[in-house]
């Protein structure tokens, strides 16, 4: 049984690639993040933090070993299954925003919520009060073309929250932004983290951003490290 | 604003931001249902035109005398039995005679054709194309016949002029020419009383000529007129079975024709959606991580086909409107003989069929060309697609 406040639980878990040569992405990880915690994935590049936080996203399948969302088995679940579980307990933020660009920010930050079958005027009113929490109930209605970098980040953060997930999973995502937008997007989190009491695993370079955080994970070559 | 079917959203939303690309797409699929929609006209028209020549100078059966006849005597009793027949609408006796007309030292041989006026143009409507004089006056004046004007103008005659009907070198008549048919053909009528006289035929006729009420139970007729009076009776589709084995022919080349065009048509729109799918990897990558199904990757697709194919379908129909319209206008000379000449469009005979048929296929088409496409889209691999650097 997982322990009540264990949201992810990894034991055992590796990811290995290569066709005739087998290289270790992730080899035997375990790891356990608590509900609400603000934790930090960090490690030089091509250590595997990314291939930890895309297993973590259901995005990617480990090749051994289990992984336990809120205490259920994700490893061996179909297509539509992962697809549910990304959709009512997952939000993502990668590195570049993603947004549909033919789309309001109202629009965006909605579709989760059309994806997972809620009726308009909730989505709406939802959508309206996530975009007030990242400081832009004043562009609701401009697309991403008509929005800076930052603002296109924030709007990605509030679609990331759209369904209320149990897990905020952000790669690298402030990657793209300066150092005051960068600081701005992580107040931000921080702040919402706290309202929402939700669990933020971000994969970061920023050893800044990262010693911000509740918890800091490193990895190299595959392994935790600390 | 979007609404709880997302996936329609997407897909518009989609189709119209990518204006540049789906213009081509939605031209391909216009053109080819235009296309289409106007070729179908053109064929049908020009069937139904050929149908309607056929039967317009022509009766619907043409009543022979039986084997080893070379007459049809007892005519009057036939003609009573044939007029009996449910869907007979008229019938005109005929007989006809090879002589030569002349006129000063100019001479046509042609074949004299006597008939009773009333009959022949109730059931050939014969003097539709009369430009002078009238056939009844074949009625009461006993020398008297009817000409065309091709045969007029070979001979140098008008109305009222006598001209000479010579059989062999010592028989011979003059007759008044009292009415002029606008043909180039040499056609002589006169009344059919006369002929049978003059040719020692009293009684007899070469054929009885028979309008039908629905052209197309014309074999169904002709058989049973053979059963009722023994005469050999042929039906105009049977005259004309050659034509009508070409048409089944170039119906199936048309065909063959429709299909080419729609599966370059088809190529097009695969083509703009295979370009949306790589232009679009990030965002169905994102839609993937956002719990949006495979299933409804793949309805985008076929959302964005059947919208293109519906638009292309509208633009379709309004070219085919117009192409038709403005083929309509198109005016074409036909000469009839050295002198007159009759202005004629070019037969179309637009149907709702056509433009039924072009829609059903085009949408088929489309639906089968974003297979691919929509496949290939929902197969993607949501991290390899969201980090693409392409």
């Amino acid at each position: 049984m997982p322990s009540e406040n264990k949201i992810v639980e990894i034991k055992n878990l590796s990811k290995v690639y290569g066709n005739g040569v087998e290289v270790y992405a992730l080899n035997s990880i375990d790891l356990n993040i608590t509900k609400g915690e603000f934790m930090a994935i960090v490690g030089p590049s091509g250590s595997g933090k990314s291939t930890l936080l895309h297993i973590i996203g259901i995005l990617d399948t480990p090749t051994s070993g289990t992984i336990l969302i809120d205490g259920e088995n994700v490893s061996d679940m179909s297509d539509d299954q992962r697809a549910t579980v990304r959709n009512k307990k997952l939000g993502f933020v990668f590195q570049y925003h993603h947004l549909l660009p033919d789309f309001t920010a109202l629009e965006n930050v909605m579709m989760p919520m059309f994806i997972a079958g809620v009726e308009k005027k909730e989505a709406k009113e939802r959508a309206t009060q996530l975009l007030s929490d990242v400081g832009l109930h004043d562009r609701m209605e401009h697309r991403p073309n008509e929005l800076s970098g930052g603002q296109c980040q924030r709007v990605a953060v509030a679609r990331a929250l759209a369904n209320n997930p149990d897990i905020l999973i952000g790669d690298e995502l402030t990657g793209n932004l300066d150092s005051k937008s960068s600081r701005m997007v992580y107040d931000i989190l921080r702040r919402l983290n706290e309202k929402y009491k939700q669990t933020f695993i971000i994969v970061t370079h920023d050893d800044a951003l990262a010693e911000r955080t509740d918890r800091i994970v490193r990895i190299i070559d595959g392994k935790i490290v600390s | 604003m979007v609404d709880g079917m997302y996936e329609h959203k997407i897909a518009i939303r989609n189709v119209i931001s990518n204006k540049k690309n789906t213009m081509f797409s939605v031209i391909a699929v216009a053109l080819a249902i235009g296309i289409i929609i106007i070729f179908m006209g053109l064929i049908s028209g020009f069937a139904a035109e050929l149908t309607d020549s056929i039967t317009d100078n022509s009766p619907h059966i043409r009543v022979s005398p039986s084997e080893n006849n070379d007459f049809i005597h007892l005519y009057q009793h036939h003609l009573d039995t044939i007029n009996g027949i449910d869907g007979v609408s008229s019938t005109s006796l005929i007989l006809r005679e090879a002589a030569t007309l002349e006129k000063r030292n100019k001479g046509v041989s042609t074949t004299i054709t006597g008939i009773v006026p009333e009959q022949e143009i109730r059931t050939m409507g014969i003097d539709d194309d009369l430009i002078a004089g009238d056939f009844y006056t074949l009625d009461h004046r006993r020398n008297s016949i009817v000409i065309s004007t091709g045969l007029a103008n070979e001979l140098n005659v008008e109305m009222g002029d006598r001209i000479t009907m010579a059989i062999g070198e010592d028989r011979s008549i003059d007759l008044e020419v009292v009415g002029l048919v606008l043909s180039g053909s040499n056609l002589a009528y006169v009344h059919l009383d006369f002929i049978q006289d003059y040719f020692g035929h009293k009684g007899k006729v070469s054929t009885i000529s028979v309008v039908l009420d629905d052209i197309y139970a014309a074999d169904e007729i002709a058989a049973e007129i053979e059963r009722e009076t023994e005469l050999e009776a042929t039906s105009w589709i049977e005259d004309h079975s050659d034509l009508f084995d070409l048409l089944a022919i170039q119906n199936i080349v048309a065909w063959i024709f429709y299909i080419l065009i729609y599966v370059v048509a088809g190529f097009g729109i695969a083509n703009v959606l295979l370009t949306m799918v790589m232009e679009k990897k990030k965002e169905i990558g994102m839609l993937m991580a956002m719990g949006a199904t495979r299933k409804s990757i793949v309805k985008i697709f076929f959302i964005e086909a059947t919208f293109l194919g519906i638009v292309g379908l509208i633009l379709g129909c309004i070219i085919a409107l117009v192409g038709i319209h403005l083929l309509g206008l198109i005016e074409i000379e036909i000469p009839i003989d050295e002198v007159y000449a009759d202005v004629a469009t070019v037969p179309l005979d637009p149907q709702l069929i056509h433009f039924l048929y072009a829609g059903g296929f085009a949408m088929v088409v489309n639906v089968i060309a974003s297979i691919v496409p929509a496949r290939q889209a929902s197969k993607l691999d949501p991290v390899e697609a969201i980090e693409d650097d392409t």
